[in-house]
Order: structure tokens, then sequence, then C-alpha cells
């Protein structure tokens, strides 16, 4: 406990001041009442509440020429502290414990075992950040239980809502431009199941119409071979016609060769006896025999105003003849016309007469 | 049926299907587009969800704090109550800050910085001890006689060494006070 106030020079009081647990100071204005009390908060925390701390400022707002001691009683024990401007003008401050001169560590640490009074600045602590506050009062009024794991706790859950805060405004921004990507879309007419229905449709109509188009080009490929089979056979009909009437034509020459001319031979039969007589008569011989075996057959006797051996000549050559035309007709592919079957039955009766 | 009218038929069918199935690829990029968007929305959905569940969480961890801290909060007012001449001390410590103030005996609620010059004289006597000080003072000289008499039987009872300076004294000085004249 606090009990003497001591002071030299403080605002002009010098002197000191018991007190005791309780102290009522009384006073008019001007009397010293503040006096005690600020010189008190100078001796106990080195400064007084609500002016500056420097020992500079302390001298020139409490002090009175180039000194200032303030003191305070504790239980017996007179603590002091003197501030003293030196000729260069600085401030020191010095410390006293019962009338000893002792060093700053010491006079703390000596005031603390003495039970050191605790004045405090309460505009000090409401000005205070509210943390520094809260450090406070813990450490005076610790919490109920650990506080620190609660508050880690807290933390933990609000970092954890942030995040997902977060995600739900990254979620929706996507979800956002999702929307504005659909509204940019011209959405179609009908159902996708509508449409899938009609894609079914028109690529079975599609399918119909190729097989329609298929066919048409195989009954047109039908139609156009048919035609061409057809011209082929009209072809061919007029060929073998020509061939015919050739044939005829020539049977009729002739005939009309025959008929005008004593010798039966034609130029063609001659010109092939000429170049290949070898092979004409060995034809001729096949079907009437040698010129002698003719020349033995009574048939050529009886028969003839010529003679045997010409009769029998002049036939052979007109078998010969008739022999030309039937080749003639063969090579012209009317082997089996009516002019080639007339040739053969006249070629024929000529192998009857040469044979019996 | 004539080779090009089917022709032209097949045409127009191809493409009727060619524009078809781009209408199809739209419906289908549209069921994808509104699928992604449900999911979003979903995922948006759930993240909300669980956002609440740690809200609730988080209240309840708020709870708990606040029954922890009102240790602290009703150890301090019980200090205060020792010293303040009327009404009671009002301090509390949340996780956003510590407010201070008194309720005055009509009941009325006002934070420190709201206080009148000699309440405050008499709200710093009282947090000043409730804060451990072994010594407080007192510049009474805006309190009025019957706060003033309040305070000086308040702290005539508190364990703390007091000044209280003032120009006018209370009648009676209260038990316990040593009064000195200047």
């Amino acid at each position: 406990m606090v009990t003497k106030i001591k002071a030299v020079g403080f605002k002009g009081w010098s002197g000191e001041q018991a007190i005791g647990e309780k102290t009522l100071l009384v006073g008019d204005n001007g009397k010293g009442k503040s006096d005690r009390s600020q010189a008190l908060q100078l001796a106990v925390n080195g400064y007084v509440i609500g002016s500056g701390k420097k020992n500079e400022e302390i001298l020139s707002t409490f002090g009175e020429g180039d000194k200032l001691v303030v003191g305070a009683e504790i239980d017996g024990t007179l603590f002091e502290r003197g501030f003293v401007r030196a000729s260069s003008g600085s401030v020191s401050q010095g410390y006293k414990v019962s009338g000893s001169k002792v060093s700053k560590d010491f006079f703390n640490k000596a005031m603390g075992e003495a039970g050191a009074p605790v004045i405090l600045n309460v505009a000090e602590f409401i000005a205070l950040s509210d943390q520094k506050k809260i450090e406070s009062l813990f450490t005076l009024y610790p919490p109920a239980g650990n506080l620190d794991a609660v508050q880690d706790q807290i933390e933990t859950a609000k970092e954890k809502i942030n995040a997902l805060n977060q995600k739900v405004k990254s979620t929706e921004q996507a979800a956002a431009r999702i929307a504005a990507s659909k509204a940019e879309i011209k959405i179609p007419a009908g159902t996708l199941a509508e449409i899938d229905a009609e894609i079914a449709q028109k690529e079975s109509e599609l399918t119909e119409a190729r097989n329609n188009l298929t066919n048409l080009k195989i009954e047109e490929q039908r139609i156009e071979s048919e035609a061409k089979a057809k011209e082929e056979a009209e072809r061919k009909e007029q060929e073998r016609l020509k061939a015919e009437e050739k044939a005829r034509k020539a049977g009729e020459e002739a005939k009309a060769k025959a008929e005008i001319s004593p010798d039966p031979i034609d130029a063609k039969v001659q010109q092939s006896l000429k170049e290949n007589p070898g092979e004409m008569t060995k034809k001729v011989d096949a079907m009437f025999g040698t010129e002698k075996a003719l020349g033995d057959r009574e048939f050529f006797a009886s028969a003839s105003p010529l003679g045997q051996t010409a009769q029998a000549l002049v036939k052979r050559e007109a078998a010969a003849s008739i022999l030309s035309i039937v080749s003639a007709l063969t090579e012209a592919g009317c082997g089996t016309c009516a002019a080639g079957m007339i040739a053969r039955r006249e070629l024929r009766k000529y192998q009857e007469v040469a044979h019996g | 049926m004539d080779k090009n009218i089917l022709q032209d038929q097949i045409t127009g069918l191809q493409a009727a299907i060619i524009v078809k199935r781009r209408e199809r690829d739209t419906h289908i990029r549209l069921q994808g587009l509104n699928t992604e968007a449900e999911k979003l929305r979903q995922e948006a959905l759930d993240y909300s969800n669980k956002a609440e569940a740690e809200k609730v969480k988080l209240s309840a961890l708020h709870a708990q704090r606040a029954q922890l801290v009102q240790k602290t909060s009703s150890a301090l007012m019980e200090r205060m109550k020792e010293v303040l001449p009327a009404g009671h001390p009002d301090v509390e410590v949340t996780e956003d800050g510590v407010f201070i103030g008194w309720i005055r005996p009509d009941g009325t609620r006002i934070a420190y910085n709201g206080l009148s010059g000699g309440e405050k004289v008499a709200f710093d006597a009282a947090l000043a001890m409730a804060l451990k000080a072994n010594v407080v003072i007192i510049e009474a000289a805006e309190m009025d006689e019957k706060r003033l008499s309040g305070s000086l039987e308040k702290l005539g009872a508190a364990p703390v060494q007091a000044i209280v300076s003032t120009c006018y004294p209370p009648k009676a000085t209260p038990n316990g006070w040593k009064e000195v004249r200047l």
C-alpha cells in the first residue's frame, strides 16, 4: 500500500502527503489535489496518465526549472524518481530506493517486490484495439475452457464457408455461362423423338426411292438390251434376206448363164479351175466319180445327144457351179436359207444322177 | 416413275435428312447443356447446403465460444459491480470485439463513449479495479454528491487503495475514509 506521496518541484508543490487505504482529498481548486495524485502516478508508473512519457516532456510539463523529484512510500520503502536537465539541455531520469541511487532495473524490481501499486489508465485500456482488449481481459479473467481450440475451429469453419460460397459462386457463374450459350442456340421445332422419327421416315423414303431408281435403271437396261437384241436380229434378218436375194439372183444368173451359154461353167468356176483345178476336180470327182468312170455309165450313154463323156463333163461343171453357190451361201451365213436349200436340192439331183 | 423425278426426290430427301440431323445435333447439344446446367445447379445447391451446414456448425462454435468467454465477461462485471455506484456494468466479449458500457439504473444501455463526465469517472474507477488495479485514483470534480457518495461507499468496501479528490466533500465522510483537507 502506498503510505506517502512525495514531490520536489512538481507543478509548484514540494512536500509529502501521507495517505491511507481510502483517502479523500478535499480542497478548493488550485490547492494541489491533482498534484498529489499525479505525483503518485509519476512515481509509480514513470508517467502521468494523459501526458507524455518522455523525460523532456515530463520535466517541461510538471517540473519547475531543471529538476523534478517524485516519490512514493510503499510499505515503508521510499521509491523516488528524479528528472534533471543537463547543461546540454537533455533530461535524464535517476532512481533512488530508500535514499540510495539505484539502477532502473533495480528500482523496478524492488518496487515489484514491495508490492508495486498498479495505477491503471482506463482511457488507455479503452483506446486499445479490440484484440488487445480481449487479450488483456483473458489474461486477467481466463475463459472457461480452451478458447484457442474453439477459435481454431471457428476459423476453420469460416474458411470452409468461404470456400463453399466461392464454389457456389463459381458454379453459378458456370451455369450462367451455359444459360447464355443456350440462349444463343435456335431451338428446332419438335422434340428429339419427333425428329428421330422424321429422320427414320425420310431415310425409309430415301431407301425406297433409291430402290425404285435402281429398279428403273435395271428395267431401262433390260429394255435397251431387248431393243439391241431386236435390232441385231432385224439386222441379221436383213442380212439373211440380202444373202438370199443375192443367192437367188446368183442362182438366176447361173441358170440364165446356163441357158444362154452352152458353156455352163461360169467365170468363177473357170477361174477356180484355172487357179486350182485339182481342188475343184477332186470335189466333183468325189460326187460324180472320175471322167473314165462316168464314161461307163449307161445314163449318159442313152440320154444325151452329146457324147457320153461330154454330157458327164457338162453335168459335172453344173454341179461344180451349184457347189460353188452353196459354198458362197454358206460363207454368207445363209447355209440354211431357202436359196441354200434350193441350191443343195439341185446339187443332190446331180449326185443322184451321178450315182444312179 | 421418271428417273429424274426419282433423282430429285432422292436429292431432296438427302437434303432434308441433313437438315434434320443438324436439328437432331442441336437438340442433343441442348440436352447436353441442360444436363450440364442441371449438374451445375445441383453442385451449387450441394455447396450451398454444405455451406449452410458449416454455418450451423459455426453458429454452434460461436455459442460455445461465447459460453467460454462468458466467464471472462461475468468475472469482469462482477468485479466492477463492487465499485460501480449504481446500475450494472455491461461487458460483452465477442469474436468481433469488446463492448463496454453501462446499464443505468433506469435500464438504458449506454456504451462507454456515451457516458457523461460524472458517469465516466465512476465507471473508470470500477473498470480500473476490475482490471486489477490496486490503487484507484478518482478525480471527482465532475461527480455529483449522490454519485460521489455511492462511489465512496462502494470503494470503501472494495479491496483496493483509493484516492479521491473533490472540491465538495459529502456531508458525512463514509466509514473507512480518511479525509485530507488541503
